[in-house]
């Protein structure tokens, strides 16, 4: 998991949305209840608050080794509705 | 959808009658012949042979089967066989869609077995429901008299056949107000709705449809669906996994489960196919195009590569057009790796990928993550590309702290590079190079790159790994760091300790006292610049006196008793030997004589005092003044003073910062001679220094004479003693007992905090492989203090000892464990050798700043030392081999002997020692 992701942010996240991730993420894992975790996003932005640290947390950045499908993923998962018509279809065969 | 069966269609044919009839009635033969009938048959078909059939959907020889059976026992049990047989046959009949035939067939039954009728109006409910034939299937539940077994069977065929809610909804065999036409009606309402945009909770609330109907599988399906679109992932799967099996709504299971993302265990049926392209928008073709070109970039044929780059592309502009410059950024990063053809994958992906900063950075990461040095070069070379489109495209401007981190990270991937192979890539590319290019070649130049990076952001960190590179190549280039490094960042200490340091080695002790001035401007407190000044202004002096400079000298020592330090301890004893050498080379031979009389006085003793003056007039390089009374003329007494008088001035030597000057061999001998004599009389601290001194002088029974007198005391001293005891052991003696010793050491110095000893006895205890640390608690650790008082004798194979298998489960030391922090123990309390020979290379060429010789010097001597003949590109081969031997440590003598034979070395002229 990348820095950005344990934050929940793109990897061109400015500092306050950085900020704002980090806040909101410690309120959902406090210290006294999920150490861990918490550990991890403090870990996360301390790093990613530094802009040399930043700057090459996103230099190096690996995400690109992950296989394809992962990796090449479209923009928004389309549903479309398409009516009952093919729902129905699909549901006729056995 | 309900489809009336044409009239006659119900009518048996005659032959069919006709054999219908016989079979009938043969069945109703007389029990007699139905014995005769059975004894001379052939063997029967049995009941568990037909079931089989059933089970197997041989449903037409399992009816033979069981007919001939019945015929020939005619039980209650064979005529159940026999039923369970025409059930099977009608079911398959209607599934072949043969639904006239299977009537027939259930009239037959009907008439012959009329006890009969439930199991068969559950067949006839289930060929009603499957061939639409509603009404005929939903009349039944018009009878209030209806049996539960029909109710249930009917309702069984609504779940399992039952697909067209509408038609459900406007069956004219029920009343408008039952339940099921009313459930049905609001099932395809909102299904509509739920099938055609997003819908609100209370559209599909379906409160008519009860859990216990049978259409309640529709109900959470509607449910799921709208999960679906409300991209709840989980509970759509919750909702879908509620649902029964056999029930028609379960058939969109796997469809759904594809558009949620999950790959489907078995291909999809066309219409779920179908629906799920459409409504996914092709993503899950997609998925699947991408998967396959990832198998076959893992281990596919050029060919197959090409097959699915295409089919990828063409799929991502189809359903993702957003992420195509993507995808041809990473396949054309991958297919580069594997050496693929540029302009035939650029063809598969019907255009190159956009050669952007991001292209670069994606092409350079993944070179250096291949981690071999031609992957490293690459990487540089296409991190420089990086830079120069990142600047374009404004993501970092070129004189930026971005820059800087690039460059250094750059830098960093020489670090794992052999010397030998930067060598050979270095003289490559300046062959290949006009020197007037060069510079646009920086990125191959770890110097250049951090040089640049220290310009853009000179900083701390960036120097500091500027300067450990630096120190790995050679003195002067540190220094020119350091020095860079001071002027950029005049607060920081480390670059001036560091030239301080270098500048005191040379033996420049006004340049070494000039930076020392200039570090305690930065922090006086720090405690290598609190020691400094003593030592330095004692090595002036004595630098002075070597120079014959006396008047020099005494000025520096004037400096030195200014000092409040000067006046701790015997320090002031120090003071008074070196007044005494000055005065004896200005030959004021009064002043030589009462300066020795304080000394004695100062240092308690004639023999600390002549000691003093010997070590000081060695380092003076006065050898008048080294000479040490003959051991012969001196009294007993004084010979009896030697351990403690060593003691003494090497610890004031130490104390001051001197770690490397000679002691009188004689002397140090009869340390050992007297020691077992004296032992009770000196002090703790003297048996520690001794200890020190014995492994210094690498006399492992003094070592061990003074371990048993340290131990002897017993207190927080322990710790220490078992430590030395440890590194005076003689190798290959007891592993064992080495390794007790030094756990034993670690126990009892972390409970006194001895930290020196706890840190020089892990290095020991630790195992290579593992990291585990071998220990022993405290109560185990006195043991061993117990058992080695009980054995003073110095060990020698043979000669015994304490035994610790009881302690010691694992031998993690080697038999020599006194040397294994050999160098180190240089570092931490002897000081650095010093190797003068790297300061006396005036060669101004950067090239040879690691002490070696370039390829070019070394063909040259290859050449005149090789057998004639020798081509020139052999004679290269041979010089690589050569450079690469002379980094492993041999010299050039023993490479060329390995070479050429013995006869082929050649003395070499003006080659650095190393």
């Amino acid at each position: 998991m990348t820095l950005h992701e344990i934050l929940g942010i793109s990897p061109s996240a400015t500092e306050p949305e950085i900020r704002a991730a980090y806040l909101e993420k410690v309120k959902a894992f406090p210290p006294d209840r999920s150490p861990e975790e918490f550990e991890k996003i403090r870990d996360a932005y301390e790093t990613l608050r530094d802009p040399r640290q930043r700057f090459l947390a996103q230099l190096l950045d690996t995400e690109f080794i992950k296989p394809l499908p992962q990796i090449i993923v479209p923009a928004q998962q389309r549903r479309a509705f398409v009516g009952p018509q093919l729902w129905l279809e699909a549901l006729k065969s056995k | 959808m309900i489809s009336q069966a044409p009239q006659g269609i119900l009518e048996i044919p005659p032959e069919k009658k006709e054999c219908w009839y016989r079979v009938s009635k043969k069945s109703r033969a007389s029990g007699a012949a139905r014995g005769l009938a059975h004894a001379g048959s052939a063997k029967p078909e049995s009941e568990e042979s037909i079931r089989r059939l059933i089970a197997e959907g041989k449903s037409k020889a399992a009816l033979d089967g069981a007919k001939q059976f019945h015929k020939q026992i005619s039980t209650a049990a064979s005529e159940g066989l026999l039923l369970d047989a025409y059930c099977a046959r009608i079911k398959s009949l209607v599934e072949q869609q043969m639904a006239p035939e299977a009537k027939s067939l259930i009239d037959v039954v009907r008439e012959r077995f009329p006890m009969a009728q439930s199991r068969l109006d559950a067949v006839l409910s289930g060929v009603a429901a499957r061939d639409g034939d509603l009404d005929g299937l939903l009349r039944p539940l018009n009878d209030p008299q209806l049996d539960a077994e029909r109710r249930a069977a009917i309702e069984q065929a609504i779940r399992t056949q039952l697909t067209d809610l509408n038609a459900l909804a406007k069956c004219a065999a029920l009343p408008a107000e039952h339940g099921l036409r009313q459930a049905a009606a609001a099932l395809d309402q909102a299904f509509q709705l739920v099938t055609t945009g997003p819908v609100t909770d209370e559209q599909i609330a379906l409160a008519e449809v009860s859990h216990r109907s049978p259409l309640a599988g529709w109900k959470t399906l509607i449910r799921a669906i709208a999960a679906f679109y409300r991209k709840e992932g989980g509970m759509c799967r919750e909702l879908l996994g509620a649902i029964k099996a056999d029930s028609v709504p379960a058939r969109l299971g796997a469809a759904v489960e594809a558009m949620l993302g999950s790959a489907p265990a078995v291909p999809l049926k066309q219409g779920a196919a179908k629906l799920v392209a459409a409504v996914s928008g092709g993503a899950a073709e997609l998925k699947e195009a991408l998967e396959k070109l990832e198998e076959a970039l893992q281990d596919g044929s050029d060919a197959a590569i090409h097959k699915a780059i295409r089919n990828a592309v063409q799929e991502c502009r189809r359903v993702a057009p957003e992420q195509l410059a993507r995808l041809k950024r990473s396949t054309s990063v991958r297919s580069k790796l594997m050496d693929l053809d540029p302009v035939h994958v650029a063809s598969s992906m019907e255009g190159a990928a956009v050669e952007d900063a991001e292209y670069f950075r994606v092409y350079s990461r993944a070179h250096e993550l291949e981690g071999e040095f031609d992957f490293t070069l690459d990487a540089c070379a296409t991190w420089d590309l990086y830079r120069r489109y990142a600047v374009r495209e404004g993501l970092f401007k070129e004189q930026s702290m971005e820059a800087a981190a690039l460059y250094l990270h750059m830098a960093s991937l020489f670090d794992g590079v052999p010397k030998y192979e930067r060598a050979v890539e270095k003289r490559r590319v300046q062959e290949s190079v006009p020197k007037s290019e060069l510079e646009s070649i920086y990125y191959w130049y770890p110097e250049k790159l951090y040089a640049r990076a220290c310009a853009l952001d000179p900083s701390r960190e960036s120097f500091a790994k500027w300067l450990s590179f630096a120190k790995d190549r050679s003195l002067r280039e540190s220094e020119r760091v350091a020095q860079a490094w001071s002027r950029a960042c005049p607060g920081d200490l480390e670059p001036v300790l560091f030239l301080m340091k270098g500048a005191e080695e040379r033996s420049n002790y006004p340049t070494a006292l000039g930076l020392l001035a200039q570090a305690e401007r930065i922090d006086a407190v720090h405690s290598q610049v609190r020691a400094a000044r003593l030592r330095l202004l004692a090595a002036s002096a004595i630098r002075h006196v070597q120079q014959k400079k006396p008047h020099l000298a005494e000025a520096k020592l004037a400096e030195m008793a200014a000092l409040p330090q000067a006046s701790q301890g015997d320090r002031p004893a120090f003071l008074a030997a070196m007044r005494e050498i000055i005065s004896f080379i200005s030959k004021q031979h009064k002043d030589a004589g009462a300066a020795h009389i304080e000394l004695e006085g100062l240092l308690e003793g004639r023999t600390a005092a002549h000691l003093l003056v010997s070590v000081l007039g060695g380092l003076c390089k006065r050898k008048e003044l080294e000479k040490m009374p003959p051991l012969q003329e001196i009294s007993k007494p004084e010979r009896a003073s030697i351990p403690a008088a060593f003691a003494r001035v090497t610890r004031l030597m130490a104390g001051i910062g001197f770690t490397k000057y000679d002691l009188p061999a004689n002397y140090a001998n009869e340390v050992e001679n007297q020691f077992s004599q004296v032992s009770g009389s000196l002090s703790l601290e003297d048996l520690r220094d001794l200890a020190h001194l014995g492994r210094l002088l690498v006399k492992h029974k003094l070592t061990w004479s003074v371990s048993n007198a340290g131990l002897a005391r017993g207190g927080t001293s322990e710790a220490f003693f078992l430590m030395a005891r440890a590194h005076a052991m003689p190798g290959g003696v007891s592993r064992e007992r080495v390794t007790a010793l030094a756990a034993a050491a670690v126990a009892l110095g972390r409970a006194y905090g001895d930290s020196e000893v706890v840190e020089i006895a892990l290095k020991g205890l630790r195992n290579p492989f593992s990291g585990e640390v071998f220990s022993l608690t405290i109560e185990q650790a006195r043991e061993v203090v117990k058992r080695e008082q009980a054995w003073p004798k110095f060990p020698s194979p043979g000669s015994g000892g304490p035994k610790y298998h009881d302690l010691v489960s694992e031998l993690r030391l080697p038999t020599d464990f006194f040397d294994l922090d050999g160098d180190d123990d240089d570092d931490d309390e002897f000081g650095d050798e010093f190797d003068e020979d790297e300061f006396c290379d005036d060669d101004d060429d950067d090239d040879d700043d690691d002490g070696m010789p370039d390829l070019d010097t070394i063909i040259r001597q290859i050449k005149a030392t090789a057998p004639p003949g020798v081509p020139p590109e052999i004679a290269e081969s041979m010089a690589k081999v050569m450079l690469q031997g002379m980094l492993e440590g041999k010299s050039p003598e023993e490479i060329m002997a390995e070479m050429f034979g013995p006869s082929g070395a050649r003395p070499k002229k003006g080659r650095k020692k190393r």
